[in-house]
C-alpha cells in the first residue's frame, strides 16, 4: 500500500494542479514541492521499513488489472503489482530524492508555463516510479513507454533552439527501441504463461535457449538505446543539451537508469546462461563507452553537452559491472546508477546556474570564474571531483567495485576501463580550468552574482549524499546485498555448469541460492 | 432453399431466436423510416434528434441482451444470418461510431441546411448495413448489407453539395465503390456456379481446388480489401476521406473498415487458403509502409489521417493473415474487436476534433493552422494529443493495448518477424502524430492567424469527451471491455 | 599490536584545523565584499591551522614515545573504521603506526609544522592566506592518512587526497592561468600513476583476497613458489603508481611545472613529503618487492637513470626552485635505488634527510625570492650573503646536505644507499657508477646555485628591490632545519663508526622478512661491507663530493658566464639537458597530440557524419519516399480503377497459384 500511495501520489498531486490558475505560480510551485517532498519521506519509510537480508521484492501491493485472453493457451491474469527489492529501492530513492530538487532548481530557468511544466514534472515522477516499482511485466513497459511522454513535452516546450530536432530524435530512439522489446516480452509472456516479474525470474531459465536468446536480445536493444550503450548514445548529446536544466537532471540522474536497471532485471537476472554468453561483447562496449564517451567529452566546446558526453563514459562503468556479474562487481554497478544520478544531477544544476547568469555554455566565454564567484566555485569542484572518482567520494566507491570485480572475471576489460579513470581526469579538470580558473577575461563575467541561498539548498542535499556514500557506503550496499548475492550466485552455478558442459543450467531453482 | 412460401419469413422472424438476432436491425429499420415520417410532417421536426438517439439506444440495448445471452442464436433464418456475441460486439461498436459521428454532424452542418432528416436517416442506414455485413451467413446478405452501406455513404460524402470537393468525393467513391461492389458480384457468382450455394459456410466445406471457385474467391477478397483499403486498393482512401464532410470522414474510417474486417475474420476466412497467410501479412506490411510514408508527407491534417487510417488497416490485416496461419479464432476476433474499438474511439475523435476546428468557417485543417493550439484551446489540444498517442499506440491509452492484442495474436501465430517488421514500421507512425503535438504545443501561434472559435455545440464537446474518456478507459481499463466479450 | 584509539587524534586536528580554516576564509571573503579588510580573522586561520599540526605533532611524539619505550618492536593499531561492506570484499581502515610509520609520521608531522609557521611569514598578505592554510591542513591530513592507514586501499584514499591537495596548492595563485595548467597537469600525470596503481591493487585482490596491507605482507613468502610471476606484475604496477607520485622515470615531467605553487607548498609537498610517498609505498610492501628480484630492478634502473635525469638537467636551470625541483627528483631516484638493493632503512634515512635538507633548501630558496619581490631567476641574483645573512647560512647547510659533502646527513643518507648498491654487486655496479655520477652532478649543480644566488655582484636591480632578511617566524624553521640537515646524520651512521645503524636497527622488525625473501630469491647471503671497503667508499663519496662542489662554487664564484662557456662547449648536450630530455615534447608528440586527434576525430567524423549522418540520412529518404509515393494518388479515378482491377487481377492469379 505505502508503494502504491508513493507512486500515485505525484499523479494525484499533477491532477490537483490542473483546476488551479495558471497565473498563481507561487502556489502551484508550492503544491508541486509538498507533493514530491511528501513522496520523498513516504520513501523514507520505505527505506527503513525495508530488509536486505531478504532477496525477493517486499512492500508488495498487488490488484487484478485484466486478463489476456487466451491465445491458444490458458488466459493470462495481469495484475497492477508493485513491489521494490533490493536493486529498485535504490532506484526508487534516488528519483523521491531528485524530485524536490528538480522542481526547486527549476524556480530559476522555467519562468512561463508553470503550470504545465510542474504538471508534467509530476506525471513524469509517477512514470519513472512505476518502471523501478512494477512487477508486472505490461505494467512494467507501459510505464517504461509511457514515462517518455512527460520528458517528450518538458524538452520540446522549455528545451532550447534545437530542441525539436532533439525531442524527435530522442523520441523516435526510445519507442524504436521499446517496440522490439513489445515483441519480446509478448513473446515472453506467452511462453512463460504469466506476466509475474518473480515467476519469471524463477522460471525465465526454464524457457528453451533459443527462446531466451531472442527475448534477450529485444530487451537488451531497448535498453542499449535507453542506457545509451556506444553506438546507440547519439540521442544523448542532443537530448540532453537542448533540455532544461530540470529535465537534463531527470533524464541522465533517473531516465538512463531504467536501461541499465533494465539489463539487470530483464537480462541478466532471468537469463544468466543467455548473458554469460552475451557477457564478452556487452563487457567490449561498455569498456568501449568508457573511453569514448570520455573522448567524446574532451572535444566538446559545449559545457553541457560535454557533461552529456560524459554521462557515456560513465555508464559504459555501470554496464561493464552489470555484465562482469561478480558480487562486488554488480553492487559497484547498482551503487555508481545512485552516485552518477548525483555527480551528473548536481553538474547539470550547476551548469543550470551558470546560464541562467551568461546565458551561454561555451567554455570559451567563462574563465576566472573562481574569483568572482567562490561558493560556486566551491561546489563545481567538489562535484567535478566527485564525478572522477576521487576517494572519499561517491563515485570512488561505485568505481572501485565496478572494476576490482571485473577484474576477477574479466581482467583485461578492467584495464582497459581503467583508462577512463584518467580520460576522466582530462577534460573534468580541463573544463574547470577553462570555467574556474585562469584570469577573468570577459567584462560580461566580472559582475556575475554568486549562487543565492535557493540555489545553495538544492545544492547542498546531493552534496551531503556524495560524501555519505563515499566515506559510508555501506547503508546502501546493505540494502542491495541479498537481491545482488541470489544474481551473482545464480550466475556463478549457471557458469559451473556450463564449465561442466552440462546443457542444462544450473539457474533453474533461484529460490536456493536465496537460502544460501 | 430459397423459401417459395412469401409470408413463412414473418414466421421464420417470430422464432425468438431469430427475432433476438435480428431485432437491432428491425429497431434501426423502424427507426429509419419514422426519421423520415418526421421529415414530412413539420410538426414532428423537432423530435427528429431524439427519434435518432433513441432508437440507436433500443439498438443498443438489443445488442447487449444479445451480449448478456449465454448462448447467443448462432445462426438464424436458415443460417442467412449469424448472431455471436462478436456479432453482437461489433454492433455495439458500428451503433457507437454512427453515435459519435452524429453527434459531431449537429455542429458540423449550417444552421438551416435543407435535409438534415435524410442526412440522419442515410446515417442510421449505414449502421444497418454495418450489422449485416458483420453478421452476414451468406454471400448475398452481405451484399445486400454492403450496399446498404455504401450507398448512403456515397450520398453523405457528397452531401455539401456546395463544397466541390465534397462532390468530388462523392462521385469517386461512388465509382469505385461500385467498382468493387462489381467485383464481390462477379466472385460471388463464380463462387455460385462452382459450388450451388452462396451460404459462406457451405462454401468454407466445398471450396476446392478449382480454379474457377479460387478466382471467386480472390475476387470477393478484393472487393473486401478495398473496404478495409488495403494496397492496393487504398488509392481512393486520401481524396474520398478529404472531400467529405468530416462527421461522415469518420464514419468511413471506422465503421466500413469494421464492418467488412468483421466478416473477414468471423466469416470469410475458412474461404482463404492457409497459404496464402505470408501473402495477406506482406500485403499487410506494405500497407502499412505506404500509409505511413503517405502520412508523413500530408501538410493537411484531415488527410494525414486518412493515410494513418490505411497504416492501422495494415495492422489489422496482420490480424487477418494471422488468422489465416491458423491463430485461434476467438482471439482474433477478440483482439480485431478491441483494436477497432479503440481505433474507432481515436478516430472519431481524432477526425471530430477536426470537425470542430473547420467548422466555423476558417478552415483549421492544415497542421500548420493549429501553431499554438495549446494556448489558445488548452483542453482542444489536450484531447487532440490524446488522441494522437493514442495512434501512435502509447502506453496508457486504447491504441497500446490494440497494437498489443494485435501483436501478440501474430506472434501467436509464429509469425515474428512479421511482428517485428510491422512495429519497427510504426515508429514511423510517431514521427508525423509527433509533428503534431510539435506544432500544437511546442510552436508560437502565428502572427495574427485566426484562433478558432470556442462556441461549440455541446453535442460536439460531449462526443469528445466521451472519446476521449473511452481512449483513456480502454487503455488503463481494459477489463470493463474484456470481460463482456468472454462471458 | 596494542589497540589506542587516541591516533584517531592525529587524523582529527587537521580535518577540525582544515574546516575551520575553510569557514573562516569564506567568512572573510563575505567580509571583504562588504567592504572591511578582515585582518585579525586572516590570522586566526593561521594560527588555528599551525595549532591542529603541532597538536597532531604532540600525540605523534606520544606514539612514538609508546613504541619507543616498549622493549621488542611494538605495533600501536587503532580501532577499525569498516568503510566498504560488499559481501566477499571488505575493506576496514585503521590508523597503525609501527616502527615505519613512525618515522614517516614525525617527518611530516615535524617538518609540516615547521613549514606551517613558516607559511604564516611567507604567506601574510595574500587574499588567501586562510583558504592556503585550509589546504595544507588538509594535506596533513590526507598524507597522514597515506602513511598509517592499515589497509591498502585507505592509503589510496591519502594517496590521491595528497594529490589532490597538490592540484590545489600549485593552482592556489589560479588568477596567472600557468599555475593551474601545472597543477592540472601534476594531477593528470598522477592519474597515470594511479591508474597502474588501481590495476595493482585488483591483482593484490585476487592474490590475496583482501588489501589489508599486513595481510599482503604476512602472504607473499606464501605464494613465492607458485605465482610469483603475478607478485612481480602486482609489484611493477604499484611501482608504475609510485613513479607517479615520486615523479619517476617518464612520469617525473610534472614535478618542475609544480613550482609554480607557493614556495612553502613546494618545500612540503614537492619536497619534504607527498613526494615520499611513493618510496613509503614499496617500503610497507617490500617482502612483495623483494620476492621478486626482477621487480625489484626494474625499480632500481628506474630510479638510478632519474637520479640521473634530474641531476644532469639541474645543472643548467636558471630558476632556482626548477634546480632544487630537479634535484628533488633525482634525489627520490637515489631513493629507488637504495629500495631496489634492499637497503631499506637507507631507503628512509634518505627520505628523512632529504626532508631535512631539502625542506631547508626550498624555505631558503623561498626567504631568498620573498627577498627579491618573487625574483626567481639566479642570474638576476648574486651577492645575497650580505643583504640576508641567515638565510645564507642555513642555506650552505642545505646546500653541503645535498652536495654530500662529509659529515652532513646527506653525505652518511646517500653514501649508505650507494656502499649497499656496491655490495650487491652484479648488475647492481651498473647502477653504482651512474649514482655516483649522478652524485658529482649534483655537488656540481648545488654549489653552482649557491654560488649565484648569495655570491658575486649583485645583478638584480636595487631601484626596485631593496633585499631584506626574512622575518623570524620565517629564519626560525629555517634554522631548527638546517641544524638537522648537518647533524641528521646521527640517525645512522656507517657500521665502521660508534653508535651506528640506528635506524637500521629500528626498522629491523619490519624489514627483516623483506630481506630475508630478497636474499632467499636472489640465492646469496646478506652481503657484508668488510670495514677497509667501507672507509674506501666513504672516502670516495667525501672525495667526489668536495672536488665537483668545488668546481661548481668556483666556476660560477663570479657570475652565470661559465653557463656560455659550457652552452659553447656542448651546444646540443647542453640543449638537450636544458629542455629535460626534451620530455615534455616527447609527451605532446607521443601522446596529447595522438589523444586529441581521436577526439575530434570521434566526434566529429564517427558520431557526427557516421551514426548521426546515417539516421538522418534514413529520416531524409523516407520524406523522399513519402513525397515520391504520393505520385501513386494523383487523384484521377481512372488511376485509382486501374490499380484496383490490376490488384484484382493479381489476386485472382496468385490465388490460382496458391
Amino acid at each position: 500500500m505505502l508503494l502504491l500511495w508513493i507512486t500515485i501520489l505525484p499523479l494525484l498531486g499533477a491532477l490537483a494542479l490542473v483546476p488551479l490558475s495558471p497565473r498563481r505560480t507561487s502556489l502551484l510551485r508550492g503544491v508541486a514541492v509538498a507533493t514530491t517532498l511528501a513522496v520523498a519521506v513516504l520513501s523514507l519509510v520505505l527505506w527503513t521499513r525495508f530488509d536486505g537480508t531478504r532477496a525477493d521484492a517486499q512492500a508488495l501491493f498487488s490488484v487484478p488489472w485484466f486478463t489476456l485472453f487466451a491465445q491458444g493457451g490458458a488466459p493470462v491474469p495481469l495484475h497492477f503489482a508493485l513491489g521494490v527489492d533490493g536493486i529498485s529501492i535504490l532506484l526508487v530513492l534516488l528519483t523521491t530524492f531528485l524530485m524536490p530538487i528538480v522542481v526547486v532548481s527549476s524556480v530559476g530557468h522555467v519562468t512561463e508555463r508553470v503550470k504545465e511544466f510542474l504538471i508534467w514534472l509530476l506525471l513524469m515522477e509517477t512514470g519513472m516510479l512505476g518502471v523501478f516499482a512494477a512487477l508486472d511485466l505490461v505494467l512494467f513497459y507501459v510505464f517504461f513507454e509511457a514515462s517518455l511522454v512527460p520528458l517528450y513535452f518538458i524538452v520540446g516546450i522549455w528545451g532550447g533552439e534545437r530542441r525539436l530536432y532533439a525531442t524527435i530524435k530522442f523520441f523516435l530512439f526510445m519507442v524504436a527501441g521499446s517496440l522490439v522489446m513489445l515483441v519480446g516480452v509478448i513473446a515472453l509472456i506467452y511462453g512463460l504463461g504469466s506476466a509475474s516479474l518473480p515467476v519469471l525470474i524463477e522460471r525465465g531459465a526454464e524457457l528453451s535457449l533459443e527462446h531466451q536468446r531472442w527475448i534477450f536480445l529485444a530487451f537488451a536493444l531497448a535498453f542499449a538505446v535507453k542506457v545509451p550503450i556506444v553506438p546507440f548514445h547519439t540521442w544523448l548529446a542532443d537530448a540532453h543539451t537542448e533540455a532544461p536544466t530540470s529535465g537534463s537532471v531527470l533524464l541522465a540522474g533517473v531516465l538512463l537508469k531504467m536501461g541499465t536497471y533494465g539489463l539487470l532485471r530483464f537480462c541478466i537476472q532471468p537469463f544468466p546462461e543467455i548473458a554469460l554468453g552475451y557477457g564478452p561483447v556487452f563487457l567490449a562496449l561498455g569498456a568501449l563507452g568508457i573511453v569514448y564517451g570520455a573522448l567524446l567529452a574532451m572535444a566538446q566546446t559545449d559545457l553541457k553537452r560535454l557533461i552529456a558526453c560524459s554521462s557515456v563514459s560513465h555508464l559504459g562503468f555501470v554496464v561493464l559491472g552489470l555484465f562482469a556479474m561478480t558480487s562486488s562487481s554488480l553492487r559497484g554497478a547498482v551503487l555508481q546508477m545512485v552516485n552518477h544520478g548525483i555527480s551528473t544531477g548536481l553538474l547539470f544544476l550547476l551548469v543550470g546556474m551558470l546560464y541562467e547568469r551568461r546565458h551561454t555554455r561555451l567554455l570559451d566565454r567563462f574563465g576566472g570564474l573562481a574569483a568572482v564567484m567562490p561558493v560556486f566555485a566551491l561546489f563545481f569542484v567538489f562535484t567535478v571531483l566527485s564525478s572522477a572518482g576521487l576517494p572519499g567520494l561517491n563515485g570512488f566507491v561505485g568505481e572501485y567495485l565496478i572494476l576490482s570485480g571485473t577484474f576477477q572475471s574479466a581482467p583485461f576489460w578492467a584495464a582497459v576501463a581503467v583508462t577512463g579513470v584518467v580520460l576522466g581526469a582530462i577534460y573534468l579538470l580541463t573544463s574547470t580550468r577553462r570555467v574556474l580558473f585562469g584570469p577573468v577575461i570577459l567584462e560580461e563575467n566580472k559582475q556575475l552574482a554568486d549562487l543565492g541561498k535557493r540555489e545553495v539548498g538544492t545544492l547542498l542535499p546531493l552534496v551531503a549524499l556524495a560524501l555519505w556514500i563515499g566515506v559510508q557506503p555501506n547503508p546502501f550496499l546493505a540494502k542491495t546485498a541479498a537481491s545482488l548475492d541470489r544474481i551473482a550466485d545464480r550466475v556463478e552455478r549457471t557458469r559451473a555448469a556450463l564449465d561442466l558442459g552440462a546443457l542444462e543450467p544450473a539457474s533453474s531453482d533461484p529460490l536456493v541460492s536465496a537460502k544460501e | 432453399m430459397i423459401r417459395q412460401d412469401p409470408y413463412s419469413v414473418f414466421d421464420a422472424l417470430s422464432e425468438p431466436a431469430a427475432g433476438a438476432a435480428t431485432a437491432p436491425i428491425l429497431a434501426l429499420a423502424l427507426g429509419v423510416l419514422a426519421l423520415l415520417l418526421c421529415e414530412v410532417i413539420d410538426l414532428l421536426r423537432p423530435l427528429r434528434p431524439f427519434v435518432f438517439v433513441g432508437t440507436v439506444l433500443v439498438a443498443l440495448f438489443f445488442e447487449f441482451r444479445l451480449l448478456g445471452q449465454a448462448i447467443p442464436p448462432g445462426p438464424v433464418l436458415d443460417g442467412t444470418f449469424v448472431a455471436s456475441h462478436d456479432t453482437a460486439a461489433w454492433g455495439v461498436l458500428f451503433l457507437s461510431g454512427t453515435l459519435l459521428a452524429w453527434a459531431y454532424s449537429l455542429g458540423y452542418q449550417p444552421e438551416g441546411e435543407p435535409f438534415r432528416g435524410e442526412h440522419d436517416a442515410l446515417m442510421l442506414s449505414c449502421a444497418i448495413g454495418m450489422m449485416l455485413m458483420a453478421g452476414a451467413g451468406d454471400l448475398i446478405v452481405f451484399f445486400v448489407g454492403l450496399e446498404l452501406l455504401s450507398i448512403p455513404l456515397y450520398a453523405l460524402a457528397a452531401f455539401q453539395r456546395w463544397r466541390s470537393t465534397s462532390v468530388e468525393a462523392g462521385i469517386k467513391y461512388f465509382l469505385l465503390g461500385s467498382f468493387s461492389s462489381a467485383l464481390f458480384l462477379f466472385g460471388a457468382a463464380l463462387l455460385y456456379t462452382a459450388h450451388g450455394t452462396l451460404s459462406i459456410s457451405a462454401l468454407a466445406a466445398a471450396v476446392s481446388g478449382s480454379n474457377l471457385s479460387r478466382i471467386g474467391v480472390a475476387l470477393v477478397a478484393a472487393s473486401l480489401f478495398f473496404k478495409v483499403s488495403a494496397f492496393p486498393f487504398h488509392t481512393w482512401v486520401p481524396d474520398v476521406y478529404q472531400g467529405s464532410p468530416t462527421p461522415v470522414t469518420a464514419l468511413m474510417a471506422t465503421g466500413t473498415k469494421a464492418a467488412a474486417l468483421a466478416f473477414l475474420l468471423t466469416q470469410a476466412a475458412p474461404l482463404f487458403p492457409e497459404r496464402g497467410a505470408l501473402l495477406v501479412a506482406l500485403l499487410a506490411l506494405v500497407t502499412i509502409a505506404l500509409g505511413n510514408l503517405g502520412a508523413l508527407a500530408q501538410e493537411d491534417l484531415k488527410r494525414m489521417l486518412a493515410y494513418s487510417g490505411i497504416a492501422h488497416a495494415g495492422t489489422l490485416l496482420l490480424l487477418v493473415s494471422a488468422r489465416m496461419a491458423g491463430a485461434d479464432a476467438e482471439a482474433t476476433q477478440r483482439a480485431a474487436i478491441f483494436y477497432m474499438g479503440a481505433y474507432l474511439f481515436t478516430a472519431t475523435g481524432a477526425f471530430g476534433l477536426v470537425s470542430l476546428l473547420e467548422s466555423d468557417g476558417s478552415r483549421f485543417t492544415r497542421i500548420d493552422s493549429l501553431r499554438g493550439l495549446a494556448r489558445s484551446r488548452p483542453f482542444a489540444a489536450g484531447a487532440m494529443t490524446l488522441f494522437l498517442l493514442s495512434l501512435g499506440g502509447i502506453p496508457a491509452t486504447g491504441g497500446f493495448l490494440g497494437k498489443w492484442f494485435v501483436f501478440a495474436t501474430v506472434v501467436r501465430a509464429e509469425m515474428v518477424p512479421v511482428a517485428v517488421a510491422g512495429v519497427l514500421l510504426s515508429v514511423l507512425a510517431l514521427a508525423y502524430y509527433l509533428r503534431v503535438v510539435v506544432v500544437m504545443w511546442m510552436q508560437p501561434p502565428a502572427e495574427g492567424a485566426p484562433v478558432p472559435a470556442t462556441t461549440r455545440p455541446l453535442t460536439a464537446g460531449l462526443a469528445t469527451g466521451v472519446c476521449a474518456v473511452l481512449v483513456l478507459a480502454t487503455g488503463l481499463l481494459p477489463a470493463l471491455f474484456l470481460s463482456p466479450l468472454n462471458p | 599490536m596494542e589497540t589506542r584509539a587516541f591516533l584517531w587524534l592525529l587524523l582529527l586536528f587537521p580535518l577540525l584545523g582544515s574546516l575551520s580554516a575553510a569557514l573562516i576564509h569564506f567568512a572573510c571573503l563575505s567580509a571583504r565584499r562588504a567592504g572591511r579588510e578582515p585582518q585579525a580573522l586572516t590570522r586566526l586561520a593561521g594560527f588555528v591551522a599551525s595549532a591542529a599540526i603541532l597538536a597532531s605533532f604532540g600525540v605523534a611524539l606520544v606514539a612514538f614515545a609508546t613504541i619507543a619505550r616498549a622493549h621488542e618492536a611494538l605495533a600501536l593499531e587503532s580501532p577499525a573504521w569498516h568503510w566498504i561492506d560488499a559481501g566477499s570484499f571488505q575493506v576496514e581502515i585503521a590508523l597503525v603506526v609501527d616502527r615505519l610509520s613512525s618515522v614517516m609520521l614525525l617527518v611530516v608531522t615535524g617538518v609540516g609544522l615547521l613549514i606551517h609557521v613558516y607559511s604564516l611569514g611567507y604567506m601574510q598578505g595574500d587574499p588567501g592566506f586562510a583558504k592556503f592554510f585550509a589546504y595544507l591542513n588538509l594535506f596533513v591530513f590526507m598524507m597522514l592518512l597515506l602513511v598509517l592507514s592499515s589497509s591498502l586501499l585507505g592509503l589510496f584514499v591519502g594517496w590521491e587526497g595528497v594529490g589532490l591537495c597538490s592540484y590545489l596548492l600549485i593552482g592556489f595563485w589560479y588568477q596567472k592561468g600557468w599555475p593551474a595548467e601545472a597543477g592540472q597537469k601534476a594531477f593528470v600525470v598522477n592519474r597515470i600513476g594511479d591508474a597502474s596503481f588501481l590495476v595493482g591493487s585488483f591483482l593484490l585482490l585476487r592474490l590475496f583476497g583482501t588489501l589489508d596491507l599486513s595481510d599482503i605482507v604476512g602472504g607473499t613468502s606464501g605464494l613465492v613458489s607458485g605465482r610469483s610471476g603475478e607478485l612481480a606484475l602486482a609489484a611493477l604496477l604499484l611501482f608504475g603508481g609510485a613513479c607517479g607520485k615520486s615523479a619517476q622515470g617518464p612520469l617525473s615531467t610534472w614535478l618542475p611545472d609544480a613550482m609554480a605553487g607557493p614556495t612553502p607548498v613546494s618545500a612540503l609537498i614537492h619536497a619534504a613529503t607527498m613526494v615520499t610517498a611513493g618510496v613509503y609505498l614499496v617500503l610497507r610492501l617490500a617482502p612483495l618487492f623483494a620476492s621478486s628480484p626482477s621487480a625489484l630492478f626494474v625499480v632500481g634502473a628506474v630510479g638510478t637513470f632519474t637520479a640521473l635525469f634530474g641531476a644532469s638537467t639541474a645543472l643548467f636551470q636558471r630558476d632556482i626552485k626548477k634546480v632544487l625541483a630537479y634535484s628533488t627528483v633525482s634525489q627520490l631516484g637515489f631513493m629507488f635505488l637504495g629500495l631496489s638493493v634492499g637497503a631499506w632503512s637507507a631507503a628512509l634515512f634518505h627520505l628523512v634527510t632529504h626532508a631535512f635538507f631539502k625542506g631547508l633548501l626550498f624555505l631558503g630558496a623561498g626567504s631568498v625570492i620573498h627577498a627579491l619581490h618573487g625574483e626567481q631567476d639566479l642570474q638576476r641574483m648574486g651577492g645575497l650573503r650580505k643583504h640576508l645573512p641567515l638565510t645564507f647560512a642555513t642555506y650552505l647547510a642545505g646546500a653541503a646536505a645535498l652536495s654530500g659533502l662529509p659529515l652532513t646527513s646527506g653525505y652518511f643518507s646517500k653514501d649508505e644507499i650507494l656502499a649497499q648498491a656496491f655490495g650487491t654487486g652484479g648488475a647492481a655496479l651498473g647502477l653504482w657508477i651512474v649514482g655516483m655520477i649522478a652524485a658529482a652532478f649534483t655537488a656540481f649543480y648545488t654549489w653552482r646555485m649557491v654560488a649565484l644566488a648569495f655570491f658575486g655582484e649583485e645583478r638584480f636591480d636595487f631601484h626596485r628591490v631593496h633585499p631584506h632578511e626574512s622575518p623570524a617566524v620565517m629564519t626560525g624553521p629555517l634554522s631548527i632545519l638546517a641544524v638537522l640537515a648537518l647533524v641528521g646524520g646521527i640517525l645512522s651512521l656507517p657500521h665502521v663508526l660508534p653508535f651506528h645503524g640506528l635506524l637500521a636497527h629500528w626498522l629491523e622488525p619490519v624489514t627483516k622478512e623483506a630481506t630475508d625473501l630478497l636474499w632467499t630469491a636472489r640465492g646469496r647471503e646478506v652481503p657484508e661491507l668488510s670495514a677497509g671497503t667501507e672507509w674506501t667508499l666513504l672516502g670516495l663519496g667525501a672525495a667526489i663530493a668536495l672536488f665537483f662542489a668545488r668546481r661548481g662554487f668556483s666556476a660560477y664564484a663570479r657570475g652565470p658566464e661559465h653557463d656560455q662557456a659550457l652552452r659553447a662547449g656542448r651546444p646540443a648536450l647542453a640543449r638537450f639537458l636544458e629542455r629535460a630530455w626534451t620530455l615534455d615534447e616527447a609527451y605532446t608528440a607521443l601522446v596529447v597530440q595522438p589523444v586529441k586527434l581521436a577526439s575530434f576525430l570521434l566526434a566529429t567524423v564517427l558520431d557526427q557524419l557516421g551514426i548521426d549522418g546515417a539516421l538522418n540520412g534514413s529520416a531524409v529518404l523516407a520524406q523522399a519516399v513519402a513525397s515520391r509515393q504520393r505520385g501513386l494518388v494523383d487523384g484521377s479515378v481512372k488511376t485509382y480503377a486501374l490499380w484496383m482491377g490490376a490488384g484484382a487481377a493479381l489476386f485472382a492469379v496468385v490465388w490460382m497459384a496458391l
